[in-house]
C-alpha cells in the first residue's frame, strides 16, 4: 500500500514537472503575443526529429545533439514568429496561420523522413535511443535516470526563465508587453522584439521537455497535436495568463494521469484526462486561478 | 417562421457558383466511371458538406467549432448500428444519423454554447478526441468496431447520396445565410450582448445554427461510413475537425460559397497530386498552398474576389 502511494507521488511529480515546462512555455507565449500559437506542438515534434537526426544518424554526442536540437528549434520558432505568425492581423487570423504553419512543418518532416525522393533514409517510426542509462531509487521507487535529469533540467530552465522575467531589463520589458501592449510601446519598449524573445524562450521550453521524453515515445510527425491540446487545456484550466494556475493545473493533470496509469487501466488514461478537462471547462471556464470570463 | 426567410436573392454570383459546383459534381458522374475520379469527388462532396456545416455555425455566428468530428463520428456510428443491428435501409440510416447527431449535439451544445472565444474552441476540440479515446478503449475490451458491408461496393449510391446532401445543405445554408435568419446569426457574431438587448433570444438561435450544422455533419458521417464499410474511432479524428476549418478559411468564412471553393481546391490538390514523383509531397504542397493563401489573402479566396463589397 505504502509503496504504491509512494510510486504514485514520485511518478506523478516526475511527470508534472515536464508538464509544467511545456505548458508554461505556451502560457508565456500566449500572454506576451496575445495569440494562441497553433505551431507550438509542431515545435515540440521538430525537436524530437532534430535529436533523432543529430544523435541517431550523425552520431554526435548526447550533449551536443541536445544543444544543437534546441538551437535548431529556437531558429525555427524565431523565423516562424518573425515571418509567419506576426502577419496575422487578429488573434483568429494568427491562430489559423500558425495552425497552417504547423501542418507545413508536419508534412515537411514526413516528406523528409520517408518519401520516394529519399528512399534510402526511410525509417518509420523514428526511434531515439536513451541518452542516459540506468535508474535511481527515489523513496524506494525506481525512476529512469533520464527522467530525473529531465526534471532537474526542467527546474533549472524554469528558474532561469523566472529570473530572466523578474530581474532583467529585457524580462521586465516582456512582462510589460504582456500587461499592456500599447502602454509598453509608449514607454519605449519594442513589442515585436519582446515577442520574438518570448518565442525563443517558449521554443527552448518546449524543446527541453520534448528532448528528454523522445526516447520513451514513438516519434511520429503527428505527436505535436496531443501536446498542443494538452498545453492549451492546462493553460485554460489554470486560468489564461496565470503562471501559478498553470503550475497547479499541470500537477493536477499529471497526478490524475499517473493514478489511472498505475491503478485503473492504462488504456483509459487519455480518455479520463480529456473528460475531466471538458468537465472543468464547462463548470468553471475561467479556470482555477483565472478571473471572470469577459 | 416565415418572416425569418424573407429577403433572399437568388440572382447573385454566390448562388451561381453554388449551382455551378453542384453541376460539376453531377457532371463527373455522367462523364466518367473511373473509380479513382469518382472516389476523389466523393471525398470532395463529403468534406464539402463538413465545410458548409462548419460555415453555417462558425462562419456566421462566430462560435468557432473545432470539433466537427463529433457529429460526423456520431452519425457514422449510429448509421452503422442502425444498418447492422436494426437492419434499417441506407437512406433511413442516413436520416437517423442526422437526427441522432442533433440529439448528441444538444447534450454537447447546451453546456458549451454558453462559453465564448477560446473556451468554446477548447471544449469542442476535446469532445471528439475524448470520444475517440473512449472508443479505442472499448475497442480493446470487446472489439466494438463495426463492419458495414451493405454499400461498400455500391459507389454510385454513395456518390449520389453525398452529392444530394451537399446540394441540399448548400442551397439551404445559402438561404439561411442571406435571409433575416442569417442577419440574426451575424448579429451574434458581431455583438452578442447588443443582439440580446434588441430582443433576440441568442441562446435559441445559437442552438439552431449548431443543430443545422450537426444534422448535415451527421448525415455525411453516415455516408462516409457506408463508403468505407467500417465505423471506427478514427471517424472522430482531428483531421475531420481541422480540415473543414481550413477549407472555410481558404475559400472565405461566413460566405457559404467559400467553403465549397476551399474544399474543391484543398481536397482536389491533396488527391489529384497522387502522381508518381509528387505523390509523397502532396500533403506538403496542400499545406503550403493553405499557408500562402492565409498569409496573403486573409479573407479567403471568395473574400478577395468580393473585397469591393461590404
Amino acid at each position: 500500500m505504502l509503496t504504491s502511494i509512494l510510486s504514485f507521488l514520485v511518478l506523478g511529480t516526475v511527470l508534472g514537472v515536464v508538464y509544467v515546462l511545456f505548458s508554461e512555455g505556451f502560457s508565456l507565449l500566449y500572454g506576451v503575443a496575445g495569440v494562441l500559437n497553433g505551431a507550438y506542438g509542431a515545435l515540440y515534434m521538430v525537436v524530437d526529429y532534430a535529436v533523432f537526426l543529430f544523435f541517431f544518424y550523425l552520431k554526435l554526442g548526447a550533449v551536443a545533439s541536445i544543444l544543437l536540437s534546441l538551437a535548431f528549434v529556437a531558429a525555427v520558432a524565431f523565423l516562424a514568429q518573425k515571418y509567419v505568425a506576426s502577419r496575422g492581423r487578429s488573434p483568429l487570423e494568427a491562430l489559423f496561420i500558425t495552425l497552417a504553419f504547423a501542418f507545413v512543418l508536419q508534412y515537411s518532416v514526413q516528406f523528409l523522413q520517408c518519401s520516394s525522393a529519399f528512399p534510402e533514409s526511410c525509417q518509420y517510426p523514428a526511434f531515439v535511443p536513451v541518452f542516459i542509462t540506468g535508474s535511481t531509487s527515489i523513496l524506494g521507487v525506481s525512476v529512469f535516470n533520464q527522467y530525473v535529469i529531465a526534471d532537474l533540467v526542467s527546474v533549472v530552465v524554469l528558474v532561469s526563465v523566472w529570473l530572466l522575467l523578474s530581474r532583467t531589463r529585457t524580462g521586465k520589458g516582456i512582462r510589460a508587453v504582456s500587461q499592456d501592449h500599447m502602454a509598453a510601446s509608449l514607454v519605449g519598449i519594442n513589442p515585436e522584439r519582446a515577442i520574438l524573445i518570448t518565442s525563443l524562450l517558449a521554443a527552448v521550453m518546449a524543446g527541453t521537455s520534448s528532448v528528454f521524453l523522445a526516447s520513451y515515445q514513438t516519434v511520429d510527425p503527428t505527436i505535436g497535436w496531443s501536446v498542443l491540446t494538452l498545453a492549451f487545456a492546462i493553460v485554460v484550466i489554470g486560468g489564461l495568463g496565470s503562471l501559478v494556475g498553470t503550475v497547479v493545473a499541470s500537477f493536477i493533470l499529471a497526478f490524475i494521469r499517473t493514478y489511472i496509469l498505475l491503478f485503473v487501466n492504462p488504456l483509459l488514461a487519455d480518455f479520463v484526462s480529456l473528460a475531466l478537462l471538458i468537465v472543468v471547462l464547462l463548470i468553471r471556464p475561467q479556470g482555477i486561478f483565472g478571473r471572470e470570463v469577459s | 417562421m416565415s418572416h425569418l426567410i424573407r429577403g433572399i436573392k437568388f440572382r447573385t454570383s454566390s448562388f451561381y457558383v453554388i449551382i455551378a459546383s453542384i453541376a460539376l459534381l453531377v457532371a463527373v458522374e455522367v462523364l466518367t466511371t473511373n473509380p479513382f475520379v469518382v472516389g476523389v469527388f466523393t471525398l470532395i462532396a463529403v468534406y464539402g458538406v463538413l465545410a458548409l456545416s462548419w460555415d453555417v455555425l462558425s462562419g456566421l455566428t462566430g462560435y468557432l467549432n473545432f470539433g466537427l468530428a463529433f457529429p460526423f463520428g456520431v452519425g457514422g456510428y449510429l448509421a452503422a448500428l442502425a444498418s447492422t443491428r436494426v437492419g434499417l435501409g441506407p437512406a433511413e440510416s442516413i436520416l437517423l444519423a442526422g437526427a441522432g447527431a442533433i440529439g448528441f449535439g444538444f447534450i454537447a451544445g447546451a453546456t458549451s454554447l454558453r462559453l465564448r472565444g477560446h473556451f468554446f474552441i477548447m471544449v469542442t476540440l476535446l469532445i471528439p478526441l475524448a470520444t475517440a479515446d473512449f472508443l479505442n478503449y472499448a475497442l480493446v475490451q470487446d472489439g466494438s468496431i463495426f463492419g458495414v458491408n451493405s454499400l461498400v461496393n455500391d459507389t454510385a449510391y454513395v456518390y449520389n447520396a453525398a452529392v444530394a446532401i451537399l446540394a441540399a445543405s448548400a442551397v439551404l445554408f445559402y438561404m439561411v445565410a442571406y435571409s433575416r435568419l442569417g442577419l440574426i446569426f451575424r448579429s451574434i457574431r458581431e455583438n452578442e450582448v447588443a443582439a440580446e438587448a434588441l430582443g433576440i433570444n441568442t441562446a435559441k438561435y445559437k442552438m439552431l445554427a449548431f443543430s443545422l450544422s450537426n444534422f448535415f455533419a451527421g448525415m455525411i458521417g453516415a455516408v462516409y461510413v457506408f463508403s468505407n464499410g467500417v465505423a471506427s474511432p478514427t471517424d472522430f479524428g482531428l483531421l475531420f475537425s481541422a480540415l473543414p476549418v481550413f477549407m472555410c478559411a481558404l475559400g472565405g468564412m461566413g460566405t457559404i460559397v467559400g467553403p465549397i471553393i476551399g474544399t474543391i481546391l484543398l481536397e482536389g490538390s491533396i488527391d489529384f497530386l497522387r502522381i508518381n514523383y509528387i505523390q509523397d509531397a502532396r500533403l506538403l504542397i496542400a499545406s503550403l498552398l493553405l499557408l500562402l493563401v492565409l498569409l496573403f489573402f486573409p479573407k479567403g479566396i471568395w473574400g478577395y474576389i468580393k473585397r469591393g463589397e461590404s
